[in-house]
């Protein structure tokens, strides 16, 4: 961790840098360990590009997804407020609160996700109020680098600063007149530098809690330069430790969107063999225009049951890789 | 590991001059495995002359699940040839060809697990006098040699092995064991290793060799060091050509005495990513220890027999976990 510089601050929004492409976002996810079902927000602000990421998706538990993705306009970077969605640091380092209030798309058949036309126009919506609030059961993990030559956890043109801590969860969410509110466990992030979803060539990322004292964050990631690395922290006994390997399998579907995972994981005090159960999938995508080149990337969001040494856990099985001629650049590993 | 890495010459096909080091070692190994007897084996000389004896080693896998192995350390008085203990080594043509004979005793085991217990195998392992020639012909390129930078690092580790190199072979074997005799005509691997060497610098690695035919084989390498950095490299052998890995996940399932008894891999390579299953379908259990300074280091060094599937080509060939033992525990397992 002496690798990184965090301070209170840093929970705040930063001054942009030059790039265009300079983002800052949070992300939250919180699940229902009883009942099985939650999800994720982000807010990713782009304001040298006039706009914010908005995305909410939800894994109801009667199997469909509650999901909206949004561009709506920003022009500053001075806080986390767009489209409905809202973020705010009650205590730095210790709480934060993300709100959503609009309306989501009801998704029974998920691969109407993969048509982004067909699901504006023909999926049905309904309001929704969310609040999440996010109390810190972990240290944090990550920060600022503080050395020219040092690697951040998703790489340089992917976040500059970057950390994450796994949370308590008291959820109030509202869809419609379904009440889902629920006490659960969860993860937050916070991201901020240049970042295009395409300078990540390909991920499998694991953003997980088996409550309040275990849980992990495991990255194994391959930037443009096709150099893959492993990172991340195992969350032990309510301490942070740092991995030191990474082993990823993945089982897939007919689409080829990852199934099931097992996961062995090393620290320098524990080894973990873990094993995942994707519940439901979020095939999501993302395209960016590079001069000539239209670059595509899927983004599989996958929610996902573990069991690790007994300990159940919920959580976000995240992957993100570029697609030649339609096919992800990583499948089938 | 890139080619420019590493100097290879036709003369590391010989013995090299021993540094100073006590714990020098030079040492050839070669295998062969036959896909369809689900047999064949190992044979391995290392010449340790500073410490004036070779580690002379054959672990053969019969077909019926018997093992036929020998360990000895015979004497050695200068570093000149690998001829020790009835193995002997023949370079018949540098990169191309070589060959591996042990005439002497075999210990003839039932029991696998008699290899856990060194003193008890001696002691009882009935014996059969026994003549194996290996035959191996290069149906690889060569991969490794001596590292052409200071800082650039060895497969093994420089404490391990300074000089390295391997290559896929056809492997023609001829086992004579006592009034039976095995022959097969079947593919394999080889290798020849110079350097400083203790087995326990290993911490802990993951060794897989196999062929899948003669165009067709992988040799990929997991390893640990004390530091907690794991190192992946290796090569997949595809169409005769060998293409360096970029990545490798190992995932192994274990009998109840922490032997490997299952293998999942994923390897990629600049041109391909591929997923393998291996099942181990007969294990020699062996260790090695050695005192250094005033501690007592053991390691298990498990050599298992593995059947393998890549898409639609079944491999056979060896899987190799070392690891030092703490408190009687592999450091590495369950990963």
């Amino acid at each position: 961790m002496a690798d990184y510089l965090l301070t209170p601050a840093d929970e705040l929004t930063h001054s942009p840098g030059p790039e265009r492409h300079f983002n800052e976002s949070v992300y939250t996810n919180a699940f229902d360990h009883q009942r099985r079902f939650g999800g994720w927000i982000r807010l990713g602000n782009r304001a040298n590009e006039g706009y914010a990421e908005l995305a909410v998706c939800l894994f109801l538990p009667d199997g469909r997804i509650a999901c909206q993705f949004l561009r709506p306009a920003i022009d500053n970077n001075a806080s986390f407020n767009a489209g409905g969605m809202s973020y705010s640091v009650e205590r730095a380092h210790e709480c934060v609160v993300m709100r959503f209030q609009g309306e989501v798309m009801l998704v029974e058949d998920r691969e109407w996700l993969r048509s982004p036309k067909r699901l504006f126009e023909r999926a049905p919506r309904s309001p929704c109020e969310l609040e999440w609030r996010h109390t810190g059961c972990s240290p944090i993990y990550g920060g600022a680098p503080t050395r020219p030559d040092q690697q951040t956890m998703f790489g340089r043109d992917f976040s500059l600063g970057h950390f994450n801590q796994h949370t308590t969860v008291v959820s109030r969410l509202r869809i419609g007149a379904e009440n889902y509110d629920f006490d659960g466990y969860g993860w937050r992030d916070h991201s901020w530098g240049p970042r295009l979803w395409q300078n990540i060539l390909f991920d499998r990322g694991f953003y997980v809690s088996c409550g309040p004292d275990r849980g992990f964050t495991l990255l194994k990631i391959a930037n443009q330069d096709g150099q893959v690395r492993r990172a991340g922290v195992l969350f032990v006994d309510g301490a942070y430790e740092t991995i030191t390997d990474l082993d990823v399998f993945t089982e897939w579907d007919v689409n080829k969107d990852p199934t099931a995972v097992t996961l062995t994981a090393r620290s320098a005090s524990h080894s973990a063999v873990i094993h995942g159960r994707v519940l439901n999938c979020a095939p999501l995508s993302n395209r960016r225009q590079m001069g000539e080149t239209v670059m595509n990337s899927r983004i599989a969001e996958a929610f996902t049951e573990f069991e690790w040494d007994g300990r159940r856990g919920y959580g976000m099985t995240e992957y993100v890789e570029r697609l030649h001629d339609g096919v992800p650049v990583a499948w089938p590993l | 590991m890139q080619a420019q890495d590493f100097r290879l010459t036709p003369h590391d096909e010989f013995n090299h001059t021993p540094s100073a080091e006590i714990n020098f070692n030079e040492s050839v190994y070669v295998n062969g495995f036959d896909p369809q007897q689900r047999s064949g084996g190992w044979m391995r000389i290392g010449n340790r002359v500073n410490e004036g004896y070779a580690e002379a080693q054959v672990c053969l896998y019969l077909p019926d699940g018997r093992l036929a192995v020998q360990f000895q350390r015979p004497a050695i008085s200068h570093n000149k040839a690998f001829a020790a203990g009835g193995l002997s080594y023949t370079v018949h043509e540098p990169y191309r060809h070589v060959s591996m004979r042990y005439q002497g005793d075999l210990l003839v085991l039932d029991n696998p697990d008699m290899l856990r217990d060194a003193r008890r195998l001696f002691a009882e392992a009935p014996r059969t006098a026994a003549v194996i020639d290996f035959d191996l012909t290069g149906v690889s390129p060569l991969h490794g040699g001596e590292p052409t930078r200071d800082d650039q690092e060895t497969m093994y580790g420089r404490d391990f092995s300074f000089g390295h190199f391997n290559q896929h072979t056809r492997t023609v074997a001829r086992m004579a064991i006592g009034d039976e005799v095995f022959t097969f005509d079947s593919y394999g691997w080889r290798d020849h290793s110079w350097g400083p060497r203790f087995w326990t610098n290993i911490y802990f690695y993951r060794l897989f060799i196999a062929n899948f035919g003669p165009d067709r084989g992988l040799m990929l390498l997991k390893i640990t060091g004390r530091d907690g950095v794991t190192r992946r490299c290796g090569v997949l052998q595809f169409d005769g050509d060998y293409e360096d890995i970029t990545d490798l996940d190992v995932y192994t399932e274990w009998t109840p005495r922490k032997d490997p008894k299952a293998i999942r891999l994923g390897v990629r390579t600049t041109k391909r990513a591929v997923q393998l299953e291996g099942e181990v379908i007969q294990m020699a259990p062996l260790s090695n220890r050695r005192k250094i300074g005033e501690q007592m280091l053991s390691s298990r060094i498990a050599e298992g027999l593995t059947m393998w599937t890549w898409g639609d080509r079944t491999g056979i060939g060896v899987t190799e976990y070392i690891e030092l033992l703490e408190d009687g525990q592999p450091v590495g397992y369950p990963l």
